[in-house]
């Protein structure tokens, strides 16, 4: 766990060191980026981005947990993008079986753009694997954006999590908020928000509470960088923190 | 009915009855087709074309920073307009806006973040703005890049154009009738409502066309020691005009990069104008919601580059019939990267602040400039010609002579832009309060053996070096006798103004009643000149 620290903290020094100077990205939202909500917004279409990020995990009643996670997104057609990504996890005492013990293919479609009275629809389709826990499964993402105020943004994220072991479905849903912070003054910031719902586990009635605040901060042209906390309430109590830098390529 | 610009003197009863004809009427009578991404909502956003060059712009950071300003003064504007501000505009967004031009942001800004409402209103237009936004920052970027020479700069610029006109959301590269454009009944609404607001519009109009020439053919430190002169001029002037008759036109500010890339300059000015329709029609109030969007569409339609794919640019006296509505591609003779200005004869336009010139004579002597099928690199039928910056208007003369001349009879800082025997290299003379020049070539000399005007491009003359002055004599055995001169020598002469020169006697078209005051209440300004 502290060598893959080590190891991503000086991946995030490099890339920032190493990074020219990116648009200014509020509309452009991503997962664990550093809430668990995205918005409905694909890359543009020929563009390319790099993510990484850091999660440390409190869970009551477990070791820490640790987890990484890169992404490689690229804008493939016009309104539509895929990701590819890794998400290995580490706990304290010992290392989890594998390095890339979680991988992923996503494509998020915008639908339709947002109207007047009308949010904005996308679905993401997610084929996940996880090795630890001898886990495949799709993940179906509905997203909706709706502007409020003046800058501010309301983000819905229902995601259906369907086992291909045939264990059920399991839901995770957000409620997110996010708005440029200092607007229209200052715009290299991007507050996140969100409340969020999740079931235990396959097939399980029980629903876990939660809670998120974090910050996207533009630290050059092409890079932002993330910082966010989350909270899980009801049985099970977790406490994580979020860091990640997106460099745009 | 469709009144050319003024003051509006259509009724609303007008308005509600026959609006469908008017937009009509606005294509020229021709009803344009609505091409099939107009009628998507998507975002469609595409990305900009991958080379080593992107964010060159962040070399020059001021320059830069003022650029990425100019985003969020367009967002906020547009935002108040359409969320029902009109009536803040002047009182609270301008003050709010020009707070946010005094501390420009760090970053490239993203507009649809500050102004929500009106991307979502006006997706279209959005695309379109953002599309031609792109090519105006990667052209900077470009010749910003000090990693390549002159000649793959003018190849990317190319490949840039090429890239950008490929895509549904380009605009036209043909010159477009100015005139026709802002033609409309809501034409010059928002320059007379919000005279403050549209400065700052013009402003940044400005600034994204009078860099150009900043750029063009020199290197970075130039480009920087340059941007010190045109940066102050931008914040201290050009943002807060009210006397401008029109908006600002890359031909008149960059004549140099319009002659070479007459297809961006044209592009640049056909988004300016977008830009003001969109402005006017938002401005006025006799127009319904529903009525703007369709005046807005319309006027998008006007200047895309699939309304006028089979269309080719003429030049003012190849003309037989002029064309009518939207499809008048004619060009002043000697300037192809203009479109056809009110009043404009020939290559005779008008200019606020300096009158009626003639773009094939030189600024200062009023000789022709030398006819040549075919213009070299630097935007010149030769090595010579050269373009004097002064007081936000560009002049462009036939040597450095008239250019040296014309820079002392100017007040304020001037920046002189000059050819040199190296088509990849441009003398850029900058000079201070007291007319002293600072040169980006230190071992650049010159050729002054002053004779007739019409053979100056023989006898007037700049170089690098002075190997370059040797070789020249060589070649032209009658200045064997002539001494190289260093500028301090040469910045030091003055010949006064020449027999030559004439000097337009026409009433501004724009103001065809001298004593009528523009909208800020003041007159237009004229020249001023003195004598060092």
């Amino acid at each position: 766990m502290i060598k893959a620290f080590k190891l991503l903290t000086a991946a995030l020094g490099l890339a920032l060191c190493a990074t020219p100077a990116l648009a200014s990205d509020h509309g452009n939202l991503d997962d664990a980026r550093p809430l668990r909500f995205e918005d409905v917004a694909p890359l543009p279409y020929g563009s390319r981005e790099l993510q990484f990020g850091l999660r440390s995990s409190l869970i009551r009643g477990q070791r820490p947990l640790g987890e990484l996670r890169g992404e490689y997104k690229v804008g493939f057609a016009v309104n539509r993008h895929f990701e590819i990504g890794f998400d290995p996890s580490f706990q304290s005492g010992r290392r989890s079986e594998s390095a890339f013990d979680a991988a992923y293919f996503e494509q998020l479609r915008q639908s339709n753009p947002e109207g007047t009275f009308l949010a904005s629809f996308g679905l993401a389709y997610r084929l996940e694997y996880v090795r630890e826990q001898n886990e495949d499964y799709l993940r179906t993402r509905f997203i909706a954006d709706k502007q409020t105020g003046d800058y501010g943004r309301l983000h819905v994220n229902v995601d259906g999590l369907t086992s291909l072991q045939s264990r059920g479905t399991a839901w995770d849903i957000h409620f997110g908020y996010s708005e440029p912070l200092g607007a229209p003054r200052h715009l290299e910031s991007t507050l996140v928000a969100e409340f969020s719902g999740r079931t235990a586990g396959f097939g399980s009635s029980d629903w876990i509470p939660g809670a998120g605040l974090g910050i996207r901060k533009q630290v050059s042209s092409l890079g932002t960088v993330d910082f966010g906390v989350e909270l899980d309430f009801g049985s099970v109590r977790a406490f994580r923190l979020v860091l990640g830098y997106t460099l745009g390529l | 009915m469709l009144l050319a610009g003024g003051e509006p003197k259509v009724t609303s009863a007008f308005f509600s009855t026959l609006m469908p004809l008017a937009l009509a009427l606005a294509s020229g009578g021709q009803a344009q087709e609505k091409p099939d991404w107009m009628n998507r909502r998507t975002e469609d956003r595409l990305s900009y074309l991958r080379g080593p060059y992107n964010r060159s712009i962040d070399l020059i950071p001021e320059f830069a920073r003022d650029m990425y300003a100019t985003g969020v003064g367009h967002a906020l504007a547009y935002e108040a307009l359409v969320r029902g501000r009109k009536d803040r505009l002047e009182s609270q967004v301008q003050p709010q806006i020009a707070a946010i031009l005094r501390n420009p942001p760090r970053f490239l800004v993203d507009e649809a973040a500050i102004s929500p409402r009106f991307s979502t209103r006006f997706s279209s237009l959005e695309k379109v703005f953002e599309w031609a936004h792109t090519l105006h920052f990667q052209t900077i970027d470009v010749l910003a890049y000090p990693g390549w020479d002159f000649q793959r700069k003018e190849e990317e610029i190319q490949r840039l154009w090429k890239f950008y006109s490929a895509q549904p959301f380009a605009l036209t590269g043909l010159p477009m009738n100015m005139d026709r454009l802002d033609g409309f009944s809501w034409s010059g609404l928002f320059r007379s409502k919000y005279p403050k607001t549209n400065a700052l519009f013009w402003g940044y109009h400005w600034l994204q066309t009078a860099n150009y020439d900043m750029l063009y053919g020199t290197a970075l430190a130039s480009q920087r020691e340059q941007y010190a002169v045109l940066g102050d001029r931008y914040r201290t002037e050009e943002l807060t005009r009210t006397d401008r008759d029109f908006m600002p036109m890359t031909a008149e500010i960059s004549p140099r990069f319009a002659r070479r890339f007459p297809q961006i300059a044209n592009a640049f000015d056909n988004l300016h104008m977008l830009h003001d329709n969109v402005n006017d029609i938002l401005a006025d109030d006799r127009l319904t919601e529903s009525q703007k969007d369709q005046a807005v569409d319309a006027a998008i339609i006007n200047v895309l580059a699939s309304t006028h794919r089979n269309c080719e640019p003429v030049a003012a006296d190849e003309v037989e019939t002029v064309a009518p509505g939207i499809h008048d591609h004619r060009h002043p003779n000697s300037m192809p990267g203009m479109g056809w200005m009110k009043g404009s004869d020939g290559d005779e336009m008008f200019m606020t602040g300096m009158g009626w010139m003639d773009m094939s004579e030189c600024a200062h002597c009023s000789v022709s400039f030398p006819d040549s099928p075919k213009l070299t690199a630097t935007g010149f039928a030769g090595p010579y010609g050269a373009t004097v910056s002064s007081n936000g208007w560009t002049m462009s003369v036939r040597c450095v002579l008239c250019a040296r001349d014309m820079a002392s009879e100017s007040i304020g800082r001037v920046i002189l832009r000059a050819a040199t025997e190296d088509p990849s290299r441009i003398l850029v003379l900058i000079s201070d309060e007291e007319g002293t020049f600072r040169s980006n070539l230190p071992e650049a000399v010159f050729l002054d053996e002053p004779a007739e005007h019409p053979e100056c491009e023989s006898w007037s003359r700049a170089f690098t070096n002075r190997a370059a002055f040797e070789r020249y004599l060589k070649a032209n055995p009658g200045f064997q006798s002539a001494q190289p001169l260093v500028l301090a020598d040469w910045a030091n002469r003055y010949n006064g103004k020449p027999e030559t020169y004439r000097k337009i006697s026409r009433p501004n078209p724009y103001r065809p009643n001298p004593d009528r005051l523009n909208p800020s209440g003041t007159k237009s300004p004229s020249l001023e000149v003195r004598s060092r």
